[in-house]
């Protein structure tokens, strides 16, 4: 029994290397070397990363390892009143490491402590833009180095502090997933024709004709991305992402005193796919109208009653409120009673999920989302 | 005009050679015409503002960084900055006041402004600025002179608040920087990816920067600047681990003025091999124990030693400072270094010995000219690094009012030169250096041979001790055996003392260019000296991490085969 799981276990790992392989292949046609390093790295630290535990007969090993990078180029451009205020366009690429020790039962994860492993350099950091081999695994190597130690740690104190509570959770620490391969050519960034300095002068420009607009900023990100995630378990992605975005800042001064102020915003998948300047300095008009209708309106008396949101107003409104109710985040456990009673407070980790967390979704009522 | 009738004095024009005369930048009319309007509207205010003062930057940066044979990031840059200073009161007493321990928050405004040269827009962020750090000036004043009434004033806090000096009117050419940067994307890749050879060192980072830094600045007191800097700067550096936890890093720079003095690959990696040695030693070197006994310090070394020991404590703002340990302040006439050593800070200095100094420039941030300053003669105290803060004794500044961008200039140091009568060859200090370890009965003296950096505490709160970390030290042996390299410890000390125990000096002054942080942020200083020979220095163990060097080992090392392309 234990051979014959030997063996389907042999099988498994030759059918994900073999799939791993094409993938590596795929990624290599275009140079990126990435996946290759991740790989290699990955496949070293689950042979051979382990730790001899004092009056422990079996090392400690990871049972789960995951790389993340985050290949990242932005412009950002802003003006104010016709003006070039700053423009940047930088490539960076983040690592993300992360190890998990014990098994997916109870795990090193999700505990937080006051005094825990504190690495030199960490799991985390800036990694080459090359997209070559041997930078990425020398950072590759550090950096899961000190993810397991900081899981290995980690696991310890959170084992102990569990020792002592009455009731411990039966919920598992972490779930199995199936394995995912997704592949995408690479996309080199299209900036397109449009010159984007001058489309955000023309823009901020429209602020010149309303003199009571004390400070504004009109802000172009363009976005391009590429993300690259390998774990243990033989997932294995690398996909690209776009995004585009102007943002118009204005603010006044009413005549009691009272600071008010407005924004413009606009999102698309691309850059290419923004709108036009004429369209933009139309909604900046807009915005700025409307500042000056509210710069010039009375104060607001105490209220209440009945209210009306309007569409893009009850879009925020339900983000803010039902955002935390519905994040299925668990809230860490924590060596610190009042450390823990603030992170429960928060409802863990609350990254925004949408409503009917539809993120394969890419258009609304017409309009494309972000992503 | 209220401005020009308040003047003590008329503005001095500052010559330019021919070749160098520039057209003044239309921005620095529309500054002025903003800031006669703001004296206008302000100096007729209760209380009224008696000093405003604007200054942009214009800071065109390229940066290249690399890390383990890969680039890190790549990028060329450029932003304007606007800084807004308005002083209400009068130069004797004005919003900056010290009252007792407490300074009312007076961080100089700093906001963004077009890269465009648009006098309309510049205006307009100028008239918003002011007026905002009018009414906290406006405020600041209300309560410093209401505090002045349950403090005692000390006799320091006697001096005024803000000096006056002869404004300038200098118009410089503006500066710029073209860089390619492919050339240098390929040599901090090579340059890191040599490092990768050696299995001591983790992580390499080398770091190609250059910067463009265009000043305008015009003052309510008639100043009119206008002038430019130029930086390029190299570093190298890498991350060990000894076996035993302790951190390993090591580091070089060099810093030069002119593209043409640029460093070549062979000098670069002539520093690289020197780091890469030392790494090498230093992570298998043994540990010392604290000890006190003779040593041996190298140029670059004693020079971060006197900017740590004396340069701080020669800023003049810590000798009005009531909550500053004021370790010179009562000491001008008196002897506090061995008679053969005097020390200059001089900012008018561009080179040593063919070495740029970063403390170089034409005019301090607060507008003042550089100026040579001789803080110690033939051992005996002189001046101190003033900035516009004056002291009892000392009304004026001497140019060293300095600031990181957007915070308020203090006096700092700029270029410390050490100068000493009583010099020896290397081998004839290396031979007294041997004698003095025999006379004390000491197993060993120490070389230093090379320092980070490290800290002095100034303040009355803690003792006045300084702890500066050295990287590189060797045990010199009184019986000839060889030089050891050994780790683990920093030097500590008092300054008086130390101050007093150097016996003599090298012939040859080394220069060390870094940057210096203390209250008005991060400002280039250079220091520069002999070597020094100390008859006592006291080091400590240095604090240190334990965590266990990496299990596996680098992955270009590694030689099992396991998953990878080895």
């Amino acid at each position: 029994m234990r051979r014959a799981g030997k063996i389907a276990g042999v099988m498994l790992l030759l059918a994900a290397l073999s799939c791993a392989t094409a993938g590596v292949a795929g990624a290599q046609q275009d140079n990126d070397h990435t996946l290759q390093a991740m790989h290699d790295e990955m496949a070293r630290s689950k042979a051979r990363l382990e730790l001899q535990i004092p009056n422990s007969d079996q090392p400690v090993r990871p049972f789960y390892i995951e790389y993340r990078i985050l290949d990242l180029e932005v412009r950002e451009i802003v003006a104010e009143f016709g003006d070039l205020l700053s423009s940047t366009h930088r490539r960076n690429r983040f690592m993300n490491v992360s190890a998990r020790v014990g098994s997916y039962k109870l795990d090193s994860s999700n505990f937080v402590s006051d005094d825990g492993f504190q690495g030199f350099i960490g799991p985390t950091g800036s990694v080459g833009i090359d997209r070559d081999y041997d930078s990425l695994r020398q950072d590759l190597w550090i950096a899961t180095d000190q993810a397991f130690k900081e899981a290995v740690d980690t696991y310890s104190r959170k084992r102990g502090y569990l020792s002592s509570l009455a009731r411990q959770s039966d919920i598992d620490d972490f779930s199995k997933a199936e394995p995912v391969r997704l592949i995408e050519p690479l996309e080199a960034p299209d900036w397109t024709n449009r010159n984007w300095e001058q489309e955000a002068r023309e823009a901020s420009e429209v602020m010149r004709a309303f003199s009571q607009i004390h400070e504004s900023r009109v802000t172009y990100y363009l976005v391009y991305a590429t993300e690259y995630l390998l774990t243990s378990e033989g997932t294995e992605i690398r996909q690209n992402r776009h995004f585009a975005g102007i943002d118009g800042g204005m603010n006044a001064v009413a005549d009691d005193g009272v600071p008010v102020n407005h924004f413009y915003a606009t999102y698309a998948t691309r850059p290419a796919n923004l709108p036009n300047v004429d369209a933009v300095r139309k909604g900046l008009n807009v915005a700025c109208t409307e500042l000056m209708a509210l710069r010039s309106a009375p104060p607001a008396q105490d209220y209440t009653g009945p209210v009306l949101f309007e569409a893009r107003a009850a879009a925020s409104l339900l983000a803010q409120v039902l955002s935390p109710a519905i994040n299925g985040a668990r809230p860490p456990i924590s060596f610190s009673p009042v450390l823990e009673q603030m992170l429960t407070g928060l409802g863990g980790k609350s990254d925004w999920v949408a409503a009917d967390t539809t993120w394969t979704r890419k258009a609304f009522v017409g309009r494309k989302s972000p992503w | 005009m209220l401005v020009g009738l308040a003047l003590p004095f008329a503005p001095r024009a500052q010559a330019y050679p021919p070749e160098t005369q520039a057209k003044p930048s239309p921005l620095l009319a529309a500054l002025k015409a903003e800031l006669d309007r703001s004296m206008k509207t302000y100096g007729t205010q209760d209380p009224p503002a008696y000093y405003i003062g604007y200054t942009v930057t214009d800071t065109q940066k390229v940066d290249v960084q690399g890390s383990n044979g890969a680039l890190l990031n790549s990028s060329e840059g450029r932003n304007r900055w606007l800084e807004v200073s308005v002083r209400t009161g009068s130069y004797a007493l004005d919003n900056t006041h010290k009252v007792g321990e407490r300074q009312m928050q007076s961080d100089t405004a700093v906001v963004a402004v077009p890269l465009d040269d648009d006098p309309e827009v510049l205006r307009r962020a100028a008239w918003l600025e002011t007026d905002k750090q009018y009414r906290a000036a406006e405020e600041a004043l209300i309560k410093i002179k209401t505090g002045k009434e349950v403090k005692v004033e000390t006799a320091e806090g006697k001096a005024p608040d803000f000096s006056k000096e002869q404004p300038h009117v200098s118009i410089g050419p503006e500066v710029s920087i073209h860089v390619d940067r492919t050339p240098w994307e390929a040599k901090v890749r090579a340059y890191t990816k040599a490092f990768r050879e050696s299995a001591a060192i983790i992580n390499s980072i080398v770091t190609f920067s250059a910067q463009a830094q265009n000043v305008l600045q015009v003052t309510s007191e008639g100043e009119q600047l206008q002038y430019g800097l130029i930086r390029y700067r190299l570093e190298l550096f890498i991350q060990g681990k000894a076996p035993d936890g302790m951190d390993i890093e090591r580091y070089s720079n060099f810093d030069w003025v002119d593209p043409k003095d640029a460093p070549d690959d062979k000098a670069v990696y002539a520093s690289e091999a020197t780091l890469r040695k030392e790494m090498e030693g230093l992570v298998k070197a043994p540990l010392i124990d604290p000890t006190v006994g003779p040593a041996l310090l190298t140029g670059r070394a004693a020079a971060v030693f006197f900017h740590e020991v004396f340069g701080h404590r020669a800023e003049g703002h810590r000798q009005k400072d009531v909550s500053e340990g004021q370790t010179f302040a009562k000491k001008v006439g008196e002897q506090i270094l061995p008679s053969f050593l005097s020390i200059v800070d001089d900012t008018t200095m561009k080179k040593l010995g063919g070495e740029d100094l970063l403390g170089y420039y034409q005019f301090d941030d607060e507008g003042v000219p550089a100026q040579r300053v001789t803080l110690v003669d033939h051992g005996v105290l002189k001046d101190f690094e003033m900035s516009r803060s004056p002291l009892v004794g000392f009304s004026h500044s001497n140019g060293h009012g300095r600031r990181q961008l957007g915070a308020t200039p203090v006096s700092r140091q700029g270029n410390l030169i050490v100068q000493s009568s009583k010099t020896m060859s290397d081998a004839q200090l290396r031979e007294k250096f041997i004698q003095m370890i025999k006379e004390q009965g000491k197993p060993y003296g120490l070389l230093i041979d090379d320092i980070a950096g490290g800290f002095t505490f100034t303040g009355r709160g803690q003792p006045q001790a300084f702890q500066v970390q050295p990287l590189v030290v060797y045990k010199v042996f009184p019986d000839g055996k060889p030089d050891e390299l050994v780790r683990g410890v920093d030097i500590v000390g008092t300054p008086l003392a130390a101050l007093t125990k150097i016996v003599a000096t090298g012939d040859k002054p080394e220069v060390f260019n870094g940057y210096c942080g203390a209250e008005s942020g991060s400002v280039p200083v250079a220091a520069a000296s002999p070597e020094i020979l100390i008859s006592e220095l006291e080091v400590q163990k240095k604090e240190t991490s334990t965590d266990r060097p990496p299990i596996l080992p680098p992955p270009a090392h590694d030689t099992v085969k396991t998953g990878g392309q080895q």
